[in-house]
């Protein structure tokens, strides 16, 4: 994977978190490129989620401001985020369980294409609606099992449907919470796999947050790793490897994949 | 419009708020160990005030009715848990269904054997002491100081006994505390009992001083609801001081306003709290995520 | 369902409708115009709670103030039929959508008890501020005629009343239909089965709970104005928590977020109680055996344990893995252009 430098997409600046005296972010400065996929690593606790969680508008950060492509997103509620292109799967699986995977690649769909919903002004017609969600669910592998009712699904499946969801808003900017958590080895290559398809398809910029290192290192052009709220180290995925403190702090006992 | 008046209202608001108090106490542990909010409890607390009159016709003591009324609610709020509350567990729509059902059947059940019509327990201790040169009602103050009594038992069984610690434990997860070995039914059944019997209680005790009537649960409902709410979804601290303070506020505004203009103020004033505050005065404070 | 085969069932229900007073005379037509006031206003509720998971103990406000409206309206402004009853709606609806927007800071719990809490104060107010409502006494006012088309309707007629409160109940199925086949029901089943991903998906999920919201509040003002015309006559007693657990309770026993399950569970709660009130006075107890034993055996309603029988049969003769055992599992293929 050669890194693909564009131009900035997203800039994090000075972001903090504080929860009540607990301190889960404190002064991270992440650039994210566009077209890249960058993956950030470091022990349970160290802040990923939260720092997804401020990314998407989930949360307020205590400090720090968040540009998207060069405009001030840190106030943005999180349906506008949407809206601007980022968009992020959940680590716990957050999908619509009573429905079938292409009425919830659908629903993301209408999201972005039908603004004013009963009057439909200046949206897509249906069929081309459900022909869009028909090919993200191609995309993610699920053709056969489009209507299937995601409650049926096994927890593999899910997790793509959860990706399907990300992709339905027509995302710039893709942020992946541990999408391999709790899949079995298969399972897990087959993600991998489709999210390599998808990230050279799509021509995403992809930031995806990993415990397995091997998925890690085999997607990413860049690797961050996040220790005890901050951004520790970030730059191509030998050097980091080969740094001593990220060694010394997350890396030891973790197997090195080949990249 | 002069200071007694006030002082007189003041502390008549107070002793309603702990007989509020009492009742939401044992809504509070309900709702905080079951997830279930107990529509029926206002219709405990009615029970409590009829059981208490019928055993004060069959043995003349006040003193009788206010150890037996309250067991025996207690008796029927366990066998609301076991047969409906025990399914449905944790659903909270469908517990406020099953307890308005509840409510009914119980109302129309004290209908059909007590009457419609109005009973008035007596008041079993006469007299008024001086309080700041008016005359309060000894039963007034003895009613203030059960419920704070009562109150300082269940804190002392809650927080220094094997058995409240196991309530509490449920409370924070009762899949934990299965795993260590903590009877999960057997606490729910018990933090009903509790409940019923802290609401027959104040049945008893709110007796001599309101109207006995089949729908008399009808009036507290709605504060009761919403005293656990705002109190801290479970929060027993929070339901006690809200309960008193809407009890006081309610006390001081009829002081100077007509009854129900007074209410309304009290209830905006409530609602202000909420919305400024949803999780409830006592919660912690958490961010929202959605 | 498929959306011609709904339409036919609404052609069904209306005729069964205006077959009531055919068949059991006044009573008939007593019941038939009373069932149409109420489920209207079960419909417009399971809007907001069915639909868009909001689960409000304050929707007599909203149904009092469109009753109300009309009747001061035509008393104090002689206002006529359709002019006062377009003013209920509307203000039952600007009503709603300020209060939810106030309301709606709050979600789950918190949410429900600033509804009881709303209720009560106005509750409160009708019955002190006797000056406008006339407290439990209540206000009578005289409404009788209908301009439609090159003739006049006259409302005194009980029969021609009737027609028009069919006409009214027709038209809200038809429009809460329409609207919960369309992206915006879409929108609002998204936002309640799981907002934090609709919300992430781009939906401004405090807009469609409080559309939602506005909705409901106006359709039940419309339950209310006609409530009013019932008997020509409204007092404070319409603002009581008990208006307002009405439809919680049919919607719930005929099954909620469904077409069918309103109008289900309003017949049936309606029948049943004012069946009992002629043999024995205690209609609230069986009321309650009702809810308690909907809720132990079944939650989904009648239209749920419908749907869960003829799922059970669908998989014997299909021998396939059991469907889906949801009665809202409409697919999304049957979405509205």
């Amino acid at each position: 994977m050669t890194a693909q430098v564009g131009s900035v997409i997203l800039e994090a600046s000075g972001i903090a978190k504080y929860f009540d005296g607990l301190k889960a972010l404190t002064d991270v400065n992440l650039k994210v490129f566009r077209g890249e996929c960058l993956a950030i690593i470091g022990p349970n606790g160290a802040g990923k989620t939260t720092f997804f969680n401020i990314l998407t508008g989930l949360l307020r950060p205590t400090a720090g401001r968040i540009l998207f492509e060069g405009a001030d997103i840190t106030t943005y509620a999180p349906h506008r985020r949407a809206a601007i292109g980022i968009s992020r799967t959940m680590q716990i699986t957050s999908v619509f369980p009573r429905l079938s995977v292409l009425d919830n690649v659908l629903i993301g769909i209408q999201g972005q294409h039908a603004p004013w919903k009963i009057l439909r002004l200046g949206s897509l017609p249906m069929d081309e609606m459900r022909r869009r969600a028909a090919e993200i669910v191609e995309l993610v592998g699920l053709g056969e099992k489009a209507d299937v009712i995601c409650a049926n699904l096994a927890h593999g499946d899910q997790r793509l449907v959860e990706i399907a969801l990300a992709l339905s808003v027509e995302a710039k900017l893709l942020l992946l919470d541990e999408p391999t958590a709790g899949l079995s080895l298969n399972e897990t290559r087959h993600i991998t796999g489709r999210l390599r398809e998808i990230w050279e398809r799509k021509k995403l910029t992809i930031v995806i947050v990993e415990h397995d290192m091997e998925v890690a290192l085999g997607l990413a052009t860049r690797v961050a790793v996040f220790h005890q709220g901050t951004c520790l180290a970030i730059g191509e995925p030998d050097v980091i490897m080969a740094d001593e403190v990220v060694n010394r702090v997350y890396l030891k006992g973790h197997a090195r994949a080949e990249a | 419009m002069n200071l007694q008046t006030l002082i007189f209202q003041l502390l008549n608001g107070l002793v309603w708020g702990l007989i509020l108090a009492l009742i939401t106490l044992g809504l509070t542990l309900i709702f905080g160990v079951l997830s279930i909010i107990n529509i029926a409890h206002a219709a405990l607390y009615m029970l409590g005030a009829v059981l208490a009159w019928e055993v004060i016709q069959y043995t003349g003591s006040f003193w009788a009715a206010m150890v037996i009324a309250p067991l025996l609610v207690g008796l029927v709020s366990v066998a609301i848990e076991r047969v409906v509350l025990r399914p449905i567990s944790g659903n909270f729509v469908l517990s406020i269904l099953a307890t308005l059902g509840m409510l009914f059947i119980i109302q129309d059940t004290v209908l059909a054997t007590f009457g419609g019509g109005l009973q008035r327990i007596a008041n079993p201790i006469r007299g008024t002491m001086s309080i700041f040169g008016l005359h309060y009602p000894y039963y007034r103050l003895f009613v203030a100081g059960v419920s704070i009594s009562t109150m300082l038992v269940v804190w002392v069984f809650l927080n220094r006994t094997k058995y409240g610690l196991w309530i509490r434990a449920v409370k924070q997860d009762p899949q934990i505390a299965t795993a260590m070995g903590i009877p999960v039914s057997i606490v729910y059944m018990s933090t009903v009992a509790l409940g019923g019997i802290l609401a027959g209680l104040s049945g008893v005790l709110a007796g001599p001083i309101v109207a006995i009537e089949y729908q008399m649960g009808l009036k507290i409902l709605a504060y009761s609801f919403i005293i656990v709410v705002v109190g801290g979804f479970g929060s027993i601290m929070g339901s006690i001081v809200v309960a008193i303070v809407i009890g006081c506020l309610d006390g001081v505004f009829t002081t100077y306003f007509p009854a129900s203009e007074a209410r309304i103020m009290t209830l905006v004033l409530v609602s202000l709290i909420l919305l400024l505050r949803p999780e409830g005065i006592f919660r912690a404070r958490r961010e929202t995520v959605i | 369902m498929p959306y011609r085969r709904q339409i036919l069932w609404l052609f069904a229900g209306a005729l069964l409708f205006a077959a009531l007073p055919v068949v059991f005379g006044n009573y008939g037509l007593y019941l038939g115009s009373a069932l149409c006031v109420w489920i209207i206003f079960a419909l417009a509720y399971d809007l907001a709670f069915g639909r868009a998971g909001l689960l409000s103990f304050g929707h007599a406000m909203f149904f009092g103030v469109g009753a109300y409206a009309l009747a001061l309206l035509v008393l104090t402004l002689d206002w006529g039929f359709w002019p006062a009853i377009t003013a209920a709606i509307v203000l039952a609806g600007a009503f709603a959508l300020v209060l939810g927007k106030v309301a709606l800071q709050v979600t789950g719990h918190a949410f429900v008890v600033i509804t009881v809490i709303f209720s009560a104060i106005l509750e409160l107010v009708a019955f002190s501020q006797k000056w406008i409502t006339n407290g439990e006494d209540g206000l009578s006012f005289d409404l009788y005629r209908v301009p439609f088309g090159f003739a006049e309707l006259d409302l005194r007629n009980a029969n021609t009343k009737y027609w028009v409160l069919i006409a009214a109940l027709f038209l809200t199925f038809l429009m809460l239909n329409w609207i919960n086949n369309s992206t915006l029901g879409l929108a609002f089943r998204a936002v309640r089965e799981n907002p934090m991903r609709a919300t992430l998906l781009g939906y401004p999920v405090q807009h469609y709970k409080l559309a939602a919201f506005g909705i409901s509040g106006a359709l039940s003002g419309l339950a209310g104005a006609l409530f009013s015309l019932l008997s020509f006559h409204i007092s404070a007693e319409v603002f009581q928590i008990t208006v307002s657990i009405n439809p919680l309770t049919s919607v719930l026993v005929g099954g909620a977020g469904t077409m069918l399950g309103p109008v289900v569970g309003t017949t049936f709660i309606f029948l049943f109680s004012d069946y009992l009130r002629t043999l024995v006075v205690y209609a609230d107890f069986a009321i309650g055996v009702v809810l308690v034993l909907t809720v132990l055996f079944a939650p989904q309603g009648i239209v749920g344990l419908i749907e869960r029988i003829k799922a059970r049969r669908r998989a014997r003769t299909d021998n396939k893995a059991e469907a889906s055992l949801n009665p809202n599992d409409e697919s999304i293929a049957e979405t509205r252009p």
